[in-house]
């Protein structure tokens, strides 16, 4: 069978909306360095924590499996790396597409910089944007450090077949039970 | 008036994690609502500031805009770093102006934990000495004296030990409460007023140092005290309290006119264009600058009690400590006990590290228990070098590490300075000699010594 993406879930049920995984996030794709002095541009953080009504968590890249955003990318900006859909942001133009596609609103548009400082389009007097979104932490070895910050341990990594595996022998052993009895 | 923390409500995401850190219950309001600081409880330690993960989004729909919010906060306006909802008030904005003030003369002290934080906000290894670069870093910014805190923590060494050991001596209150850490002394004031009187006299090294700029200072170097801008570097939120308080001024004037965290010196030093790590170590200025090993690690849990003893030890017995490393007080973990034999005296000690952990210690002295001499206590859970305005650690998982690559990097200093017990500063034995006169004598008591005041 074809190995499915993995992708991290938040539990709206534990998060308490404090957003480390956001500084997190950032701090683990930008920032050299351990305390807050070290961050020299706003905050762009791959996952989105969200609130509606009384409940709060992150949203994130699924990692599709038929990537509606690389498929909507004109640039092919956007592929998939073994499991993981990925950005090679120097092709993204900024045109947004990938944003309109994604189900979730995991993509967002960010500002490029270059040592603190916001990089122009010179000719158009704009920042030059590119698209941003949930790389699993691809160059980290321990993984995503979102689910490693959490204080309520409101994040976890989901891998579809061992979810499924998982929820079958719980299913059956809910029945062996009933049998039991 | 001006704030010393503060929660910004429309950044709060209500998610309590400072309620938890709180040492003093002093946070809340209602579930899932930005909260709120109950000022007649709150002790300006700000642990809540370094908890804090609720940052200004970019280009967020807050009603105030972020170069308003960074205005408001005193922050200099070149600062990147986000915003986070818990913050303390900045200085920033007014020691730049005083540094371009040609009508002024400007004295800075920096307080030991600064110079084992500060080198994290350049991206440099936690807990790595700059003690060096930090003096040449106030000097290029045009400081006119530069000054240290860590002399003054001598000093207090001479001042407090004196008088515990009169208070053992003369059968004065017992047991002594070290009285160094502002949010602690606030504590005290507010919620334990009766034990009042077990509280050290002893003003803290800040405000020591602070009344000696505008007199001794002054004085050797001949400049008008009215003309003197007094700043200080504290790894402390609630130092600019303590600055503020109205009995602080034994020179005639605010012994102290700003203090700035050393979060707030890292802005300093980058708005000013200043390469830190390229910058060469010196040494702080002469008269009120030496500094002993004893007089640095008051920036550690148990420092200060370490300290009182290695000069105690010799006053009371005339002879030297067989190990000036007095590792029973070191490391505590939030009450840690332990006997000290000095002469013919069991001194007894307890190192409270973390202002929470303080009620059981403060119940046996009202229940009549309490067998012991000498309490140091400190707000911050490791003391200073974990306080609220050092360099704020970014990732949770991260932070113990942190702190005990600082803690480590305080005792190493300690054991590398050629001095190492506040009795042998000389320039704390010239301090007496030409000014001072003796410890607890009547300059002292008049410029080093205090008073507290019932609040609530």
């Amino acid at each position: 069978m074809e190995k499915l993406s993995p992708f991290v879930l938040g539990d709206g049920k534990k998060c308490i909306g404090c957003k480390a995984c956001e500084i997190a996030c950032h701090v683990s794709h930008n920032v050299e360095g351990i305390t807050a002095g070290n961050i020299d541009t706003p905050v762009f953080p791959k996952l989105f924590v969200t609130r509606v009504e009384e409940v709060t968590m992150p949203v994130q890249c699924h990692h599709c499996e038929d990537a509606p955003c690389a498929q909507a990318c004109l640039e092919k900006a956007i592929y998939f790396e073994g499991d993981k859909v990925l950005i090679q942001t120097e092709k993204c133009k900024g045109c947004k597409d990938c944003l309109v596609a994604c189900p979730f609103g995991a993509v967002e548009l960010v500002p490029r910089f270059t040592k603190g400082e916001v990089v122009i389009q010179e000719n158009l007097g704009k920042p030059l944007l590119y698209g941003n979104k949930c790389d699993l932490c691809n160059t980290r070895k321990q993984g995503p450090i979102c689910i490693e910050v959490c204080p309520e341990k409101a994040l976890r990594l989901v891998e579809p077949h061992k979810e499924k595996k998982d929820k079958n022998i719980k299913a059956v052993a809910t029945i062996a039970g009933m049998f039991k009895k | 008036m001006q704030y010393t923390i503060e929660i910004d409500q429309e950044l709060c995401t209500g998610c309590r994690r400072c309620t938890d850190v709180c040492p003093v219950g002093a946070i809340g309001g209602p579930e899932g609502m930005p909260v709120e600081i109950n000022y007649d409880k709150c002790c300006f330690c700000g642990q809540c500031v370094q908890i804090c993960s609720a940052y200004q989004e970019y280009k967020s729909d807050t009603s105030k805009p972020r170069e308003i919010k960074i205005k408001e906060r005193g922050l200099l306006e070149s600062v990147k770093e986000p915003l986070f909802a818990a913050h303390n008030m900045g200085h920033g904005r007014e020691v730049w102006q005083a540094l371009h003030n040609p009508d002024v003369v400007t004295m800075v002290q920096c307080a030991p934990a600064v110079r084992v934080g500060l080198a994290e906000d350049f991206g440099m290894e936690s807990g790595e000495l700059v003690a060096g670069k930090m003096i040449t870093a106030l000097r290029k910014l045009g400081f006119d004296k530069v000054y240290d805190t860590n002399f003054t923590a001598d000093l207090t060494i001479m001042e407090e030990g004196s008088e515990l050991i009169k208070r053992i001596q003369e059968n004065g209150v017992l047991p002594m409460f070290t009285s160094c850490c502002p949010a602690w002394v606030k504590y005290v004031e507010q919620e334990h007023f009766d034990i009042q009187a077990n509280l050290s006299t002893c003003k803290s090294p800040q405000q020591m140092a602070g009344a000696l700029f505008k007199t001794y200072g002054t004085q050797v170097d001949k400049i008008d005290p009215k003309k003197v801008v007094s700043v200080s570097v504290m790894p402390c939120t609630a130092k600019k309290f303590e600055a503020s308080r109205s009995e602080m001024k034994a020179s005639g004037c605010q012994d102290v006119d700003l203090v700035l965290t050393t979060r707030e010196l890292a802005n300093l030093i980058k708005h000013a264009g200043i390469d830190f790590k390229k910058l060469e170590p010196s040494q702080p200025d002469s008269v009120l600058g030496a500094y002993t090993g004893a007089g640095h690690i008051f920036g550690v849990t148990g420092g200060v009690m370490e300290a009182a003893l290695r000069t105690g030890y010799e006053l009371i017995t005339g002879k030297a400590l067989d190990d000036i490393n007095i590792l029973d007080v070191r490391y505590s973990e939030g009450v840690k006990r332990a006997t000290i034999q000095v002469g013919d005296l069991a001194v007894k000690t307890v190192v409270v590290a973390g202002l929470a952990n303080v009620a059981p210690i403060l119940e046996e002295i009202k229940n009549g228990t309490a067998d012991f001499h000498f309490v140091e206590v400190m707000a911050c859970p490791q003391g200073c070098i974990s306080g609220g305005g050092q360099p704020k650690v970014l990732l949770e998982n991260e932070r113990k590490e942190v702190y005990a690559s600082r803690s480590q990097s305080m005792y190493k200093h300690d054991e590398e300075l050629p001095l190492r017990k506040s009795h042998d500063n000389p320039e704390v034995a010239k301090l007496y000699k030409d000014f001072l006169g003796k410890p607890l004598g009547h300059k002292s008591h008049e410029l080093l010594h205090t008073h507290y005041v019932r609040r609530g």
